[in-house]
């Protein structure tokens, strides 16, 4: 006995529907990386014992530009996986007086006798209140290996480029800043945002199977206070040529006649640690 | 032969290599009140396999697993390696009276990957206590390897062995006529050595520690009021537990309290058929997210959980209906039908989708109703 079976299911299923909140759209304040530098060795990402270090907090608000900070500094317990945390009681700490604008920043001595190895964590929390924060606050950790050979990603000025065109470094956040910027047609459509990565910047690595890339991969997010980046992340594979990481970025329809001043934030990170970042604005004009 | 390979960026899973499977099986009728059955099995993979990827956590119940694969690390291994696993099982059917069967019997497995021996023992037995009422009931033990990548030396515990579980049930069927039966039985299950993940997924990362326990009772009715209608229906309470090694006892992620199945079906007559499944099951245990924290290092944000499988979906419900005609066009049969799964519509929720930061969140439901339409075809 043979037997068949044909069916049609009459049914379109629809397709994926838009995500909650755009994570590439800055409306609000938003933590978007941070960075360790060893003191006389910024480039440095990671600290040995009995060094100074500071790490630095990119934090991006639209439109208010003030937050409360607070951070502190601590051993990591033993867990490998999930939300990095505290293992031992924290050996620095510090916190904003009230509401700062700028970097928040932890500056700590790593102690002397601290294990090789070991791993530091960084945690606290950033909010539009504060501090102690509120329930809304963005609760925020980093953490990396004492110790470890890595060097942060340096991106330079004329990195970040909207259609080849280099966007310079400005002042964003004082009066007038639109005039200061390129500008954009409102409703001019899609632009290419393009970072250039250098060879230094990804650090070379052990390999200790043929799998391992030879160099470290970069991560970069990308994010803008208005009109539509097509997406948050590019990755810059260890294992591949260096290509610089794109973004197609859709202009906003409609502008202000004063113009409309449109921040990006580009972080490269090798999720080691090592972080950095640019940030450059344009004008979009009507 | 196996031989398959994905990759993304960097991410890479490759293997390929050979899997056997082999059973053979013997019967032998001593006498008619006493018969063996005997026979061995083999499974065995010879693979080659290339893995670069997130380390790999618990698989039941670990909120961790929620995690964007950069927060969990990357590991490496470039490996060949083999799963080996032997068997043999022998039961005997012995009726001491035409009214009572039992059925000892044992099962030996060896896993050469964990070089471990395993010897389960079973018992069965049926009781004819009136020509329409049985009792039936069993016990035995049955073990199981941890899945192969939790013994690699890499990313798992080597030391790992094979778990086991004791099994019984106790239970009774009892006809009336040819046309209803209905049945009723309880169950018990406990689960020793389970694999479960360390905190944080440390070294070893996998230990044998983890218990286990299931129970719960099933009746169930089935119906032939006349040669063209039958019905069936059943009901299972349950509950299913685990203690990892926090030493808490939570849910497992499938447990299911309720489970309610009917069915009936009748032919009209003229080739026509009609038939309704419903369905009504607990909805899944979840674990919730109650917060998040930004993680620099990876740019992402990793979800706080709640308590592990501390909440519940709603209730699954469901009615699925057929109707087909068959007839007959020379030597061939064919039946068009039309198959209607979720006829009312019923928006059953299968999970949550949540924003970037998680600080939003919306029901993902399954599927809305689906009308099939189809030819069956037989020679």
């Amino acid at each position: 006995m043979r037997s068949a079976i044909v069916s049609l299911a009459l049914l379109l299923l629809a397709g994926c529907g838009e995500p909650l909140k755009h994570l590439e759209l800055i409306e609000d304040l938003r933590v978007l990386g941070a960075r360790v530098e060893v003191e006389n060795a910024p480039q440095r990402a990671a600290p040995r014992a009995g060094e100074r270090a500071t790490v630095r907090w990119l934090v991006a608000s639209e439109p208010a530009p003030s937050f409360g900070w607070a951070l502190e500094a601590c051993f990591s317990g033993s867990a490998e996986t999930g939300i990095p945390s505290c293992g031992s009681p924290a050996f620095a700490a510090a916190e904003s007086a009230g509401l700062a604008t700028g970097e928040p920043s932890l500056s700590f001595d790593v102690p002397a006798d601290s294990a090789a190895g070991a791993r530091i964590v960084i945690q606290g929390e950033v909010c539009s209140e504060g501090p102690p924060c509120a329930d809304i606050g963005t609760d925020v950790v980093l953490s990396f290996a004492l110790g470890d050979e890595n060097t942060n990603p340096e991106l330079e000025d004329d990195s970040l480029a909207l259609d080849g065109a280099v966007l310079p470094a400005a002042d964003l956040i004082a009066d007038g800043a639109c005039g200061r910027v390129p500008s954009v047609q409102a409703g001019s459509g899609e632009h290419q945002l393009s970072l250039r990565i250098d060879d230094t910047d990804r650090d070379p690595q052990a390999a200790a199977t043929p799998l391992d890339p030879p160099n470290e991969s970069l991560q970069v997010t990308h994010f803008s206070t208005a009109g539509e980046l097509d997406s948050a992340f590019s990755a810059v594979d260890g294992a591949a040529a260096l290509a610089p990481a794109t973004a197609q970025w859709v202009a906003p329809v409609s502008a202000p006649i004063e113009g409309l001043l449109v921040r990006f934030f580009f972080v490269a990170r090798d999720f080691r640690g090592g972080s950095d970042w640019l940030e450059r604005g344009v004008c979009v004009v009507p | 032969m196996l031989d398959a390979e994905i990759g993304l960026g960097e991410l890479k899973q490759a293997y390929g290599g050979l899997e056997l499977h082999g059973r053979s099986e013997w019967d032998f009728q001593f006498s008619r009140a006493l018969n063996l059955t005997a026979g061995t099995d083999f499974f065995g993979w010879f693979m080659s396999g290339e893995y670069r990827g997130p380390l790999p956590g618990g698989l039941e119940g670990d909120p961790s697993q929620r995690n964007p694969n950069a927060a969990r690390g990357l590991v490496s291994i470039d490996t060949d390696f083999q799963v080996v696993r032997p068997g043999g099982y022998a039961e005997l059917g012995i009726r001491p009276v035409d009214s009572l069967l039992l059925l000892p019997g044992v099962r030996v497995d060896y896993f050469e990957d964990l070089d471990a021996f395993t010897v389960d023992p079973r018992f069965t037995a049926r009781y004819e206590i009136l020509r329409t009422t049985t009792l039936k009931g069993g016990v035995g033990r049955y073990s199981q390897a941890p899945e192969f990548f939790q013994a690699f030396a890499d990313i798992g515990n080597p030391e790992l062995e094979p778990y086991y579980a004791i099994q019984t049930s106790a239970g009774i069927e009892q006809r009336f006529g040819s046309e209803l039966s209905i049945g009723l039985e309880g169950f018990y299950k406990w689960v020793e050595g389970r694999v479960v993940p360390t905190p944080g997924n440390a070294p070893p990362r996998y230990l044998n520690e983890g218990e286990g326990r299931i129970y719960g009772a099933e009746i169930s009715l089935e119906a032939r009021p006349d040669a063209d209608t039958f019905g069936y229906l059943a009901y299972t309470l349950s509950r299913s537990e685990r203690r990892d090694l926090d030493g808490r006892w939570r849910l497992f992620d499938q447990d299911q309290t309720h489970i309610l199945s009917a069915a009936l079906s009748r032919k009209l007559g003229a080739g026509w058929e009609v038939g309704a499944r419903f369905r009504l099951v607990s909805g899944n245990p979840d674990t919730p997210i109650v917060s998040s924290v930004y993680d620099a290092r990876t740019g992402l944000y990793l979800p706080v959980s709640g308590e592990v499988n501390s909440v519940r979906s709603p209730t699954f419900h469901q009615l699925d209906v057929r109707v087909e005609k068959q007839f007959r066009l020379g030597a061939v049969t064919l039946a068009p039908y039309l198959d209607v799964q979720n006829v009312y519509n019923a928006e059953n929720i299968e999970g949550r989708g949540y924003s970037y930061d998680y600080r939003e969140s919306e029901t993902v439901t399954g599927l809305p109703i689906f009308p099939n339409l189809g030819l069956r075809g037989e020679l």
